[in-house]
């Protein structure tokens, strides 16, 4: 069953994708988009919850491909980011051709490159061969690129081509230190097989030649680093996340950036087991996501377009979710429980952005004004939505931030904590104000007049659902869901 | 067979310093295809003698991609983009030439390094001049202003990788390795077009004049 579901998974994204690419009118294409990832959807959920009821992780086609626990937490989140942002995309589509921004020719490539990439990071998450995940990364980098530039404005190809050069060089990177893990290995000479598969890797890394493997950590932590979006390889995500369509920024921010960071959580036990378990890498990771939240912070403060805001959000989060994983032990559960929760909060902003975006005509703060009278379910939207990434409660990631702290102050870790702290204050203040300016800033009546918009069934249906997600995910958590987090946590050497 | 080796090593070097020295783009241009031949013998040369087989393949399909494809595909985006030369790049060319040269020595100082590390027999200048393949396509990237200079440093540095590659781990599975390359012959068509589109937007491919978006 699993071996046909994993290679299930891989292929049916990608062939749907050029299927769906075949029919004539827009909606067709972009329903029959929404349909096959909902049946991706269902088969991810279904193989993840077997392997979260059963003990051992499922492989396949040699053990080339597999589904651990770690994977099986990841796959679900990735489908329903993706298949938010495919319902998303429907509607947001259909009022861009209305407006004469898109074409049939676009949304054909759209649907392409979509399911090329679903395909891709499917890939990420379910193999064993640490090349094999490499090349999804890069798959993902290439296939993305022109999702960016799909309205092919100066601005967008701009951003298109430094995303592109910016990732690949920097996957490149990452190339060198999968390298140097292999040759890690060299010494105990392997079968050619074994000699790049996770599962082999993880149980002799304590026999690891530690000089190549922690240079190896170094090409990894710095090259996805680079896709991860963390600071001070992220240049090129603000430009790519703000010009690109708000279904693939909710996509970009919502999961292809936690594909990355899982690539980089793949290694943490490698070079673990290398070092000793001296924290060496830890240290490392901890720093680069301190510097994140720094960086973004700073940012932050002076950002006058919505969707680059959120663009910085996402390297701010991302710096957290490093810093959890950089603490190990409670503080690897606090970054997967934070994975989550900021997938949907950023995909729910990102959505709400962008249908503000459409409504006001312009994706600049200022402009956006009083968003609560002209577009009320929006305007609701983007004030939940950042009061979820600024940590709010009740929302989820007041939740994941506060464990992030507990674990902070329990390993005595008060010099992250300080940076943290200042960090997230200074988004909180910023953010805020930005929020609230938007949602209830002063509009002339006569313009608010002039572009309210009447929203439709679809709109209500995914901002209610987004907001009850993130509620009931930061009020109550199932004991079951704690123990899967935990359990996915302890398989990188970290949990409670 | 090791006098062979020699000859590559020394053939990349030059085609290094040939990158780096000039400012046409088709000199560039036949410096990657070349590289891309240079370094496709050495899955024969190096790779795990039980595994001829595997090391002919390997051999023939990187040297089809990088030494053959490559340079068609490049040439074909370079003519409908009307690019003979690099504009005036950030480091002039006998200052190139010199850092060439510091690459060269910061790589053999790095291969020092990191050899006596390893349990098992590395030729060390083979991995210095990996290294140094792939810093000089990075130098590329940065110091050169037109796309495509940017695209073809980037060729050059996943050049260096492969030399790296091909010295550092002995036996990377068939499938990898094609896998591999074929991300790297799809990056290829996908530069291309992003340049393609680039020259139709901005009627131009300078990257510096490329920067509207700041803050």
């Amino acid at each position: 069953m699993f071996t046909v579901g994993l290679i299930f998974l891989v292929l049916f994204p990608i062939c749907s994708g050029l299927i769906c690419a075949l029919f004539k009118r827009p909606r067709t294409i972009l329903i029959s988009s929404f349909i096959s990832v909902l049946i991706v959807t269902i088969v991810a959920f279904y193989l993840s919850l077997s392997i979260f009821t059963d003990q051992t992780p499922a492989m396949a086609k040699n053990s080339w491909l597999f589904l651990d626990k770690l994977s099986a937490f990841h796959l679900p989140i990735m489908t329903l980011i993706f298949l938010m942002s495919s319902f998303f995309a429907v509607g947001f589509y259909e009022i861009e051709i209305s407006h004469y921004k898109l074409g049939v020719k676009q949304i054909r490539q759209h649907a392409m490159l979509w399911g090329g990439a679903l395909s891709a990071m499917i890939l990420v998450l379910l193999s064993n061969n640490l090349g094999i995940m490499w090349v999804g990364i890069e798959a993902t980098t290439l296939l993305t690129g022109f999702l960016i530039s799909l309205r092919t404005t100066k601005q967008s190809l701009e951003a298109m081509w430094k995303y592109i050069i910016i990732c690949s060089v920097g996957v490149g990177f990452a190339f060198i230190g999968t390298l140097f893990t292999a040759a890690s290995i060299k010494h105990l000479n392997l079968a050619f097989h074994d000699s790049m598969m996770w599962c082999v890797l993880k149980d002799l890394s304590s026999t690891m030649n530690p000089t190549f493997m922690k240079a190896g950590f170094l090409f990894i932590l710095v090259g996805y680093g680079t896709k991860v979006g963390l600071a001070p390889m992220h240049n090129w995500l603000p430009d790519a996340h703000s010009q690109a369509p708000s279904p693939v920024s909710a996509m970009f921010s919502g999961f292809m950036l936690n594909a990355a960071m899982y690539c980089i959580m793949r290694y943490i036990p490698l070079i673990e087991g290398a070092t000793q378990g001296q924290g060496w890498g830890l240290e490392l990771l901890r720093i680069f996501g301190l510097v994140s939240i720094v960086i973004s912070a700073g940012f932050i403060v002076f950002q006058n377009n919505v969707k680059r805001l959120l663009a910085y959000h996402s390297v701010e989060h991302l710096g957290i979710i490093a810093v959890g994983l950089g603490l190990g032990g409670a503080g690897t559960f606090a970054a997967l429980y934070h994975t989550f929760n900021h997938s949907i909060s950023k995909a729910f902003a990102f959505f709400a952005a962008g249908r503000l975006g459409q409504v006001y005509d312009t994706y600049e703060i200022e402009k956006i004004q009083g968003a609560a009278h002209v577009a009320p379910i929006w305007g609701t939207a983007i004030f939940c939505s950042i009061l979820s990434l600024i940590g709010m409660a009740p929302f989820a990631i007041f939740m994941s931030k506060l464990q992030l702290l507990k674990a902070m102050i329990d390993q005595g870790s008060y010099y992250s904590l300080g940076i943290f702290i200042f960090g997230s204050a200074t988004v909180f203040v910023s953010a805020l104000q930005h929020a609230i300016t938007m949602t209830w800033g002063n509009i002339d009546k006569e313009e608010a007049t002039k572009i309210h918009s009447k929203s439709r069934a679809w709109e209500y249906l995914l901002v209610v659902f987004c907001i009850i997600l993130l509620v009931v995910a930061g009020l109550y958590l199932p004991d079951c869901v704690i123990k899967g987090i935990n359990e996915a946590a302890k398989t990188i050497g970290g949990g409670f | 067979m090791s006098g062979f080796l020699d000859i590559i090593i020394v053939c990349v070097i030059l085609s290094n310093f040939a990158l780096l020295g000039s400012g046409r783009i088709h000199i560039h241009i036949r410096v990657v295809g070349m590289q891309g031949l240079l370094v496709g013998f050495l899955p024969i040369l190096l790779g795990p003698i039980d595994q001829m087989s595997r090391n002919i393949i390997l051999s023939l399909v990187s040297m089809g991609i990088k030494g053959v494809l490559f340079p068609i595909l490049l040439f074909y985006t370079v003519r409908t983009v009307r690019i003979r030369r690099e504009i005036d790049p950030y480091v002039g060319y006998p200052f190139a030439m010199v850092s060439g040269i510091a690459f060269l020595l910061i790589s053999v100082w790095l291969s020092g390094k990191l050899v006596p590390a390893a349990a098992v027999d590395v030729h060390v200048f083979l991995l210095a001049v990996a290294l140094s393949t792939s810093f000089v396509g990075l130098f590329c990237i940065v110091s050169r202003k037109l796309a495509i200079s940017q695209a073809i440093g980037y060729f050059v540095f996943e050049n260096g990788i492969w030399m790296f590659g091909s010295e550092l781990v002995e036996g990377i599975p068939l499938l990898l390795e094609l896998a591999i390359l074929l991300d790297v012959f799809v990056a290829v068509f996908v530069l291309g077009i992003a340049i393609y589109q680039i020259n139709k937007r901005f009627e131009h491919i300078d990257v510096t004049k490329i920067d509207s978006l700041k803050g």
